[in-house]
Formats: C-alpha cells, structure tokens, sequence
C-alpha cells in the first residue's frame, strides 16, 4: 500500500529529440564518465484511504450533533463538537472538500461527463441533506466549520429588521442558482472563489478573500451567523429537507407558557411567535391574488433582464473573454501583446479557434443567464407570497427550515422538565420511543 | 404521511445519487496538474495558490538537462537593473545549488523547501538552456481544491485535472 510520504521515482531514459516548441536543446546531452543521472522526484498525492476518514467523521459528528442537540440538549457539549468541526474540516483539512462547495461538483459532475465526482465530494453533498430529512439542519449546528466558526465568535445578536431580513433571505436562492449556472458552463466555482472562510483556514489568500472574511467574522459578533442566513447556497437545500424532518427542535417538551424567552435567546431570529388568523381575511386573500397575478409578470421581466445581460454575464468567462482579447488584438497590431495571447499564441492557436470556443459558451450562457432570471423572479415570488401566508400556531415554535440546531433556547426555557436539577441525565423528550432510536445509532 | 413518504424517496434518492454519481463516469477521479508543454512562466503560480507557498513547485528534469557550467536558472552577478537578460532570471530565493561532476559540467539541485514557484529559472532555462526545468504541482502539498486558483487565472489554460494514479506530468524524453 503506497503511503502519502513515498516517493515515486521514474527511470531516467537516454536524452533522445524533445518537443519542437520551446525545448530546443541547445547543449547537447554530456556524456559522463563516472555519473549516474539521479532521478526525479514526485510526491504522491494524499492517500485515497483519507477520504473515507473524512467521510467516516462527517456522519459520526452528525449522528452525535443529533444526538446531543435532540437528546443531551446541550448547549455545551454542541460547542465542544464545532470546536472540533473549526479544527479538523476547517484548520486541518484547509476547509476543503466542503459541503457548500460540493454543489458546483455535482453540478460540474453531471453536465460534464470528463469530470468523475469523487466518493467524499459526493458524501459531503448527501450526507448533511440525509440528516437534515431525519433530525434538521444538524449539519449546520455542530458539524460545518464556517457555521461553528461564526457561532463561536458570537457575542450578542442584533435583530435584523424585518424588511432587510426579508430581502437578504432570498440572496442564497440567487446565490445557488448562479452557483449552478457558472459550475454548468465551468467558468468558475464562484462559490469556493468568494468564500469568505477559506482564506482563515489556510492563512493564506487574496486580498479581497481575507477582507470579506474579516467583515464577515466581525459582523458575526454582533449578528447571528451572516453567512448560514444570508449567504450560504447551500442553506437552501437543507432548509427545503429540514421542513420534513422526523425529529426537530422542540423548544419545550412540556407544554410552552408563551414567555417569549426562547424567541428572546435565538440570536438567529428562528423562533416563531404564536399567530391567531388574521382578522381581515379578504384583504389578505387580496393580496395574495395579486401576487400570483404579479408572479409570471415577474418571472418574464426578469427571464428578458438575463438574456439581454447574458454577453455582459458571459465576458466573466477566461474563454470569451480571451476571445474578445484577441479580436482586439487582430484590430489593433500594434498594441502590446497580453498575456492572455501570447500563451494562445504560443500554442500555435488561431484566433479562429478561439473564436468558435468563445461561441459556444456564449450560446450556453444565452440559454443559462435567462433561467437565472427566471429562477431569481419565482423566488421573489415564492418568497412574498410564503411572508402572506399566515400560520395558526398556539406556542412559540422554531422554525424548521431556518433553525440550525444551535441549542441555545433549551436552557433559557423556564418549564420545569422532568429531569430539572439533574442535567447529567439525557433528558427524556414527550415521545421517548421515537427520539430514543438515534440514541443507539450515534452511542 | 406526506413527510413520512417524502423522506423515504430523500433516502432513495439520496443513496441512488450517491452510488450513482460516483459510478457514473467512466474517467478517474483527478487532481490538479500543470502542463509544462503550454506553461508560458508567466509567474502567477507563485501568488494565485491558496497555499503560502504555493504547492507549485520547479522540477528537474535530470535526463534533460545539459549540465550547464553557467545555469540560467541559477545565474547570479552583481549586476543590477530589471533588463530582460539572463541575470534577470536567476532564482530570488537561493534555492537553486549546483555542484561540481567533472569538467566543465555541474548537477543542479531545486530546494523545494526554498523554491517559490515563481517560474524565473524555468523562463530561463527555456529561453537559453534546454528547458529541464518546469513546474509541477507537488501533492504532498497541494490542498486539491475543488476549482484550482491557479487554473482561475491561468493565461494558457496550463493547468489541468490529471488522473489521480498519475498525478504528474513529467517531462519525458519522446523515444
């Protein structure tokens, strides 16, 4: 079994006549009398066998993320998991492979069949949304590094006002479908490139990169996880599985007494208030009837918007943009050579080529700029029309897809449980056969 | 029910992705590497990388090398001045060493520990010697990101997704 440390070595050939391009030889090979030519070195990449501890760790810490957030209900013992999830996926792993990311992979994965998705790439995508069918957002709780690195450094969490929370909500639906559209064309993995964390783990990175991340970090001091709530892509996916969850959080077990506490201590806004049926019914029916009449309007402005915008989309591309370098070049000779064109040029590539290239990815980006549109235009919709509806509920409950299992609420909660006093124990929850089951699973 | 059903086709669903977007494609799983033959040194090897330093690195290609008394890649003077010439393209950071074989050739070493990626003695080794020095993508280093910074702004499109049971490529003489 190759280790990650060995070393391969090649044999070295005789010297025999290279590449016409660049590698003349202008000294001859010499003969030696007493040398032996040493050989190179190359390093291995990191042992494939890693990956199934990556991923053998990323369905332990969920299962045991579940477990102590559903059972222990345990505000600390959650903390010392994302201390951990901070130091191993996000220090030691460099923050990569991630479950954020792995959306463009999958993405890249299945529109271009060159690209084989690799094992932990796709465990990373399924896994969390798996856990978030069964137990919620667990994922987001305990295990992803970027969500306990905000979580940690939080100090006190400002209210969001309700207008700017609803607008910024909607950024990670059109942050994913851009996501989607630049990983199907492969321009970039826009994700990864503008991930504000990444730069910290590695303690390295552009300037920009370490500047977003610094905001984001200080912003997290005083708002609740900015990224996870208004940014991250991948949030969207798991809120859409957390809604059919098995086990959630449920704030009180026993039976809630309406003291706003809970709602009080959710620094991320999750905890939704009792609601009685709005008393004018038809003004709000109104509404609604506006908005579904106001929808496809929406969707088809938005749709025209992206495919008049889409060359102007379509120039983020090395490709078309290479390609408009060139015609720039062809038109004016005597402008200095960029570095773009030389290596095109260097290659023994004709403009032509890189003409015809630029083509077809502006004919994918004709086809995916307009679905943006349409796609930013029905979460508009979809989003207004989900801020009319009003929900009958009698006790303060969390919010199934906007709760990322943080655990603080159960210890603010003033309902006697039946194991007050005695938090050691784990606490029985009102249906204990069910909840018990992950118990098992995790221990 | 509803949930009860929806998740049941999320597990379904989920596992038959898993299993099946693993097996789907017939190509191997990659990791990133530079071609030498469209490398044009232009240097951003040396900043682009998300590590510091980066995990690109100069190669020697022994078998290719001439044995240059006076090395391109290594060549220092006290000259001073940012002129296009050999003694622009010597190493900044030392990690290059030559000893002594027999008259009038010597072996050039890279210190990897040293060396920066910034692709000065690969441009002159390319420009007057035989071009037995290029750039490889290290792996004991490489992070293998999911989209290579490098490959981002990469001018030659030079670095690519190589399969992972050959994760190098090296120069090798044609026969």
């Amino acid at each position: 079994m190759k280790l990650r440390t060995a070393i391969g070595f090649v044999l070295a050939a005789p010297m025999l006549a290279f590449g016409q391009t660049a590698d003349q030889h202008s000294q001859p090979p010499p003969q030696f009398t007493d040398y032996r030519i040493p050989l190179e070195r190359a390093a291995l990449p990191r042992e494939s066998a890693f990956q199934y501890v990556d991923l053998a760790l990323l369905a332990l810490m969920l299962l045991l993320t579940a477990w102590i957030v559903l059972t222990r209900r345990s505000r600390k013992e959650l903390r010392i998991v994302s201390i951990f999830a901070v130091a191993y996926f996000g220090f030691y792993r460099l923050g990569c492979v991630c479950a954020i990311g792995s959306i463009q992979n999958v993405t890249f994965g299945l529109t271009h069949s060159s690209y084989r998705l690799p094992l932990t790439v796709a465990g990373f995508f399924v896994l969390p949304l798996l856990a978030a069918l069964f137990f919620g957002r667990v994922f987001c709780g305990g295990v992803c590094p970027m969500g306990a690195m905000q979580d940690l450094v939080l100090i006190r969490s400002m209210k969001v006002p309700a207008g700017l929370k609803a607008i910024l909500e909607t950024v990670p639906y059109i942050y994913l479908g851009a996501a989607i559209l630049f990983a199907t064309t492969g321009t970039a993995f826009v994700i990864c490139e503008y991930d504000p964390f990444v730069g910290m783990f590695r303690l390295h990175g552009h300037f920009w990169m370490i500047v977003f991340g610094g905001v984001v970090v200080a912003l997290s001091m005083v708002i609740g996880r900015p990224y996870c709530r208004f940014l991250c892509p991948y949030s969207v996916l798991l809120k859409w599985c957390s809604h059919f969850a098995r086990h959630s959080v449920s704030v009180t077990p026993d039976g809630c007494i309406q003291c706003h506490l809970c709602a009080n201590a959710c620094p991320f806004d999750s905890i939704e208030a009792p609601q009685v049926v709005p008393a004018n019914r038809q003004q709000s029916r109104r509404q609604v009837a506006n908005m579904l009449a106001f929808a496809p309007v929406l969707t088809l402005a938005l749709a025209a918007i992206g495919w008049r915008m889409s060359p102007v989309v379509a120039s983020w591309d090395l490709r078309v943009h290479r390609a408009r370098v060139l015609h720039q070049a062809q038109l004016n000779p005597s402008a200095p050579k960029t570095a773009l064109a030389e290596a095109w040029d260097r290659h023994r590539h004709t403009a032509q080529e890189a003409y015809q290239e630029a083509a077809a990815v502006e004919k994918e980006f004709e086809v995916g700029v307009p679905l943006l549109g349409a796609w930013i235009g029905i979460v508009i919709s979809l989003k207004s029309l989900s801020y009319l509806r009003r929900k009958v509920s009698t006790d303060y409950v969390a919010n199934a897809g906007s709760c990322v299992s943080c655990a603080r609420c159960y210890s603010v909660c003033p309902v006697p449980f039946r194991t007050y006093g005695l938090p050691s124990l784990p606490i029985i929850p009102s249906s204990p056969v069910e909840d018990r089951e992950p118990v098992g699973g995790a221990a | 029910m509803l949930r009860d059903s929806v998740r049941l086709c999320g597990l379904a669903g989920g596992a038959f992705a898993l299993g099946g977007l693993a097996t789907r494609s017939q190509a191997a799983e990659t990791v990133w590497q530079i071609d030498p033959e469209k490398c044009t040194e232009c240097g951003l090897c040396a900043s682009a990388c998300v590590l510091d330093p980066t995990a690109v690195k100069c190669v020697h290609a022994y078998a290719q090398c001439g044995y240059c008394k006076l090395c391109f890649g290594l060549f220092r003077d006290k000259r001073t001045g940012n002129t296009t010439s050999a003694e622009n393209v010597r190493c900044p950071t030392d990690a290059i060493s030559r000893t002594f074989i027999e008259d009038p050739y010597y072996q050039i070493a890279v210190d990897e520990n040293r060396c920066i990626g910034c692709a000065l003695c690969v441009k002159g080794c390319h420009q007057f010697g035989n071009g037995s020095m290029y750039l490889q993508i290290r792996h004991d280093r490489c992070a293998n990101c999911n989209q290579c910074a490098i490959a981002n702004v990469c001018p030659a499109d030079a670095v690519v997704r190589v399969p992972s049971d050959k994760p190098y490529m090296l120069k090798r003489p044609k026969s």
